[in-house]
């Protein structure tokens, strides 16, 4: 099977999952205590009977379970997930503008997690015992054990209140620079695009330290694996095949041992964003974030019936979808599950 | 103890201003495990000439594999120690060669075939990766000179449709065609010196002729030298000029290959030719059955390590450990027996 085929085929098996998905939410949101109508409308929407009739028109509120569904699913697919009661704003256009927020910060969260915890195993594996080993081991340790949000005040105590290198929990900007145009939304990337190096220097400098925070976990995780997968392979018969053809020992470990250390490590990715949407949400509050997690917390607060259910159906999604990402990047660097062998 | 003195290669002498390519003297191998240290090798010595084949034939154990991976250097510091001896390659002293140039000479000057071939291929990597990225370094090729070669090569050992066996990889192949590909890895660079640890062990009967006959020709066309390792006596036949007999971690007998097969003097190699089967009944393990099996090399015997399993022991085998010694023309021997023994049926 050639990788498109197996994307391809990858893609569509995801699709029953999404509906899955969205059927499970849809039903347990109905279990949101309190009555539906104050849920969707607010006190005042409720009071309101032509409000109350156009909503449960729009809505089929007067049908059956499965038919709300198909309602709900007809309107989603042209873009109406409804009002949120907290914003007093279209859900859809909400998400659209906390989400890319959260991408933001998940993205950088991953990054500085992948780059950082190889550099360390690898750093690790190469002086087993030895000191940056322990250094290495530690570090990990803290970072997998300690809370988000605990690290998230230890980090702004140090790196803010101490030494001043970062600003403090006041967003994605300083109140003085002004949003970049928008593409992306996301912030430091419009910022490159436009060229704007002020803007993407202030948004880099609040991007940096919650990304940290919020990629510690996942950071320490894959420092351990490396660690762990580079010694077991590093007797491996095909290393010693490569040296005997007279490889450095440089491009030993970076061509032959890395990309059959890193088969494991791309599984804890694939956990990894499931881990970063919920560590977004504690990392969000305590940053001032104004993305997705901050949105759901803060609508959640309010029993916000329809924002709750866009935000869980858009995080279920990219968790899905994430993981069809995840298991794509596999069969690229193992071949052997492509093969079927 | 008797420590037996630091054996001297005797070797036949050579032509008037020749020197061998490969000399080994006095080889120690040391592995430090858990149960102790085994003395893998203890004391071996040989010559390789240019355009010459060597067998190692030894059963299982005998420290085959650690002498032959010690001469570049391929034995994991972490656990094999190479503890005494010298190890000459083309004048060049390898046991204290530095990096730069032990990386020039592996791959360059030695290439080595290993037993397994799946497991010294990478999973990862597509096989023109694995085929190029020797001659590139050793050669100074350009990738895509390289992957000519690359295509050359694998056309050489016998691989149909190269093209696209270039882009496949390693689980994509046979064993076979894995084992010929070894072969082609281990001559990309053009080394001058071949060393097979036991190649054709995992491949079937015919197969194995196939291989066989394919470094024979090579071996003619590139006037490569061999170090070819087996625990098969009937393999070494039709393709060394001489014989090593390893017992234990030593050399027990040295002789050219007519001379091993028709006059063998020690009675461990005598053994192992009992051992061979008949060309006639089909081969189904290759595996010589001598009764009995070599000692521990954690604390090996002080006197002769076969007197155990050895028909023709005497006292003194038990307590004196038997030098090599010369015991006819290019011939050498490390057994107290006068006579070649009878032949036991
Ligand atoms: N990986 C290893 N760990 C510990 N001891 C080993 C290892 N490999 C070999 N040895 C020791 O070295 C001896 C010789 O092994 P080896 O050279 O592989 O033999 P052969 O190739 O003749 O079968 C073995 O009997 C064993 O005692
Ligand atoms: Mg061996």
């Amino acid at each position: 099977m050639s990788l498109l085929q197996y994307v391809v085929r990858r893609f569509l098996l995801a699709i029953p999952t999404i509906i899955g998905l969205s059927i499970v939410t849809f039903v347990l949101a109905n279990y949101l205590p309190g009555d539906p109508l104050v849920r969707l409308l607010g006190e005042r929407g409720a009071a309101n009977p032509k409000i109350v009739a156009t909503y449960t028109k729009r809505w089929g509120l007067d049908k059956s379970g499965p038919e709300r569904y198909f309602v709900y699913m007809r309107n989603l697919v042209h873009g109406d997930l409804g009002r949120s009661t907290t914003t007093q704003r279209a859900v859809a256009k909400d998400l659209f503008d906390f989400f890319p927020a959260t991408i933001e910060l998940a993205l950088a969260a991953i990054v500085v997690a992948a780059v950082g915890g190889v550099a360390a195993g690898m750093l690790a594996a190469r002086f087993k015992s030895r000191w940056p080993d322990a250094g290495v081991r530690l570090l990990a340790l803290l970072g997998s054990g300690v809370p988000v949000f605990w690290l998230g005040l230890l980090a702004l105590e140090v790196f803010y209140l101490r030494l001043h290198w970062v600003p403090g929990p006041e967003g994605r900007l300083s109140s003085s620079t002004h949003v970049p145009p928008h593409t992306t939304g996301m912030y430091t990337f419009d910022a490159l695009v436009h060229g704007q190096w002020a803007t993407l220097w202030d948004a880099l400098r609040h991007l940096i330290l919650p990304a940290f925070v919020l990629g510690a976990y996942f950071l320490g995780l894959i420092a351990r694996m490396v660690r762990a997968s580079l010694l077991e392979i590093g007797g491996a018969n095909y290393l010693v095949a490569a040296r005997a053809r007279g490889m450095s020992e440089r491009r030993i470990m970076l061509v032959h041992a890395l990309p059959n250390a890193l088969i494991p490590v791309i599984t804890v990715l694939g956990l990894a964003v499931g881990g970063l949407l919920a560590g977004a949400v504690l990392t969000e509050t305590v940053f001032a974030w104004p993305g997705i997690g901050r949105y759901a917390v803060d609508t959640a607060k309010g029993l916000d019936y329809q924002a709750v259910l866009g935000v869980t159906i858009l995080i279920g999604v990219i968790y899905v979808v994430s993981n069809v990402i995840v298991d794509v990047l596999y069969a690229t660097l193992d071949p052997r599950i492509r093969i079927g062998r | 103890m008797t420590a037996p003195a630091p054996t001297p290669a005797i070797d036949p002498p050579l032509p008037a201003g020749r020197r061998p390519l490969l000399e080994v003297v006095d080889l120690h191998v040391r592995f430090d495990t858990a149960a102790g240290s085994a003395q893998a090798v203890r004391g071996v010595s040989f010559t390789v000439d240019e355009g010459e084949t060597i067998g190692i034939v030894g059963e299982s154990g005998c420290g085959k594999s650690a002498t032959i991976l010690s001469l570049p250097r391929l034995l994991p510091p972490s656990i094999a120690t190479i503890s005494g001896g010298s190890v000459r390659f083309d004048g060049t002293d390898l046991l204290h060669a530095n990096e730069r140039t032990l990386h020039s000479v592996r791959g360059g000057e030695i290439g080595v075939i290993f037993q397994d071939p799946l497991s010294s291929l990478n999973p990862v990597l597509r096989m023109r990766r694995q085929l190029t990225e020797g001659p590139r370094q050793h050669l100074g090729l350009t990738k895509s000179k390289a992957a000519e070669r690359a295509l050359e090569l694998l056309t050489a050992v016998g691989i149909p449709d190269p093209q696209r066996r270039l882009r496949q990889y390693p689980s994509e192949y046979s064993g076979g065609m894995r084992q010929r590909a070894m072969i082609a890895m281990a001559l990309a660079s053009e080394p001058r010196l071949l060393l097979a640890d036991e190649p054709t062990t995992a491949l079937d009967v015919t197969v194995q002729a196939q291989i066989l006959a394919l470094v024979r020709r090579l071996r003619v066309e590139r006037g490569l030298s061999v170090v070819w390792v087996t625990h098969d006596l009937g393999i070494i036949a039709g393709l060394a000029d001489r014989v090593l007999v390893m017992y234990a971690g030593t050399i027990v007998e040295q002789a050219d290959v007519r001379t091993i097969y028709h006059q063998p003097h020690h009675p461990y190699t005598q053994a192992l030719l009992d051992s061979i089967p008949r060309v006639d009944v089909r081969r189904r393990s290759a595996l010589p059955s001598i009764p009995g099996a070599p000692p521990s090399l954690i604390d090996p015997p002080l006197g002769c390590p076969f007197t155990a399993r050895c028909a023709h022991r005497m006292e003194r085998c038990d307590h004196e450990r038997p030098a090599l010694r010369v015991i006819g023309e290019g011939h050498t021997s490390a057994c107290f027996l006068d006579i070649t023994p009878k032949k036991s049926s």
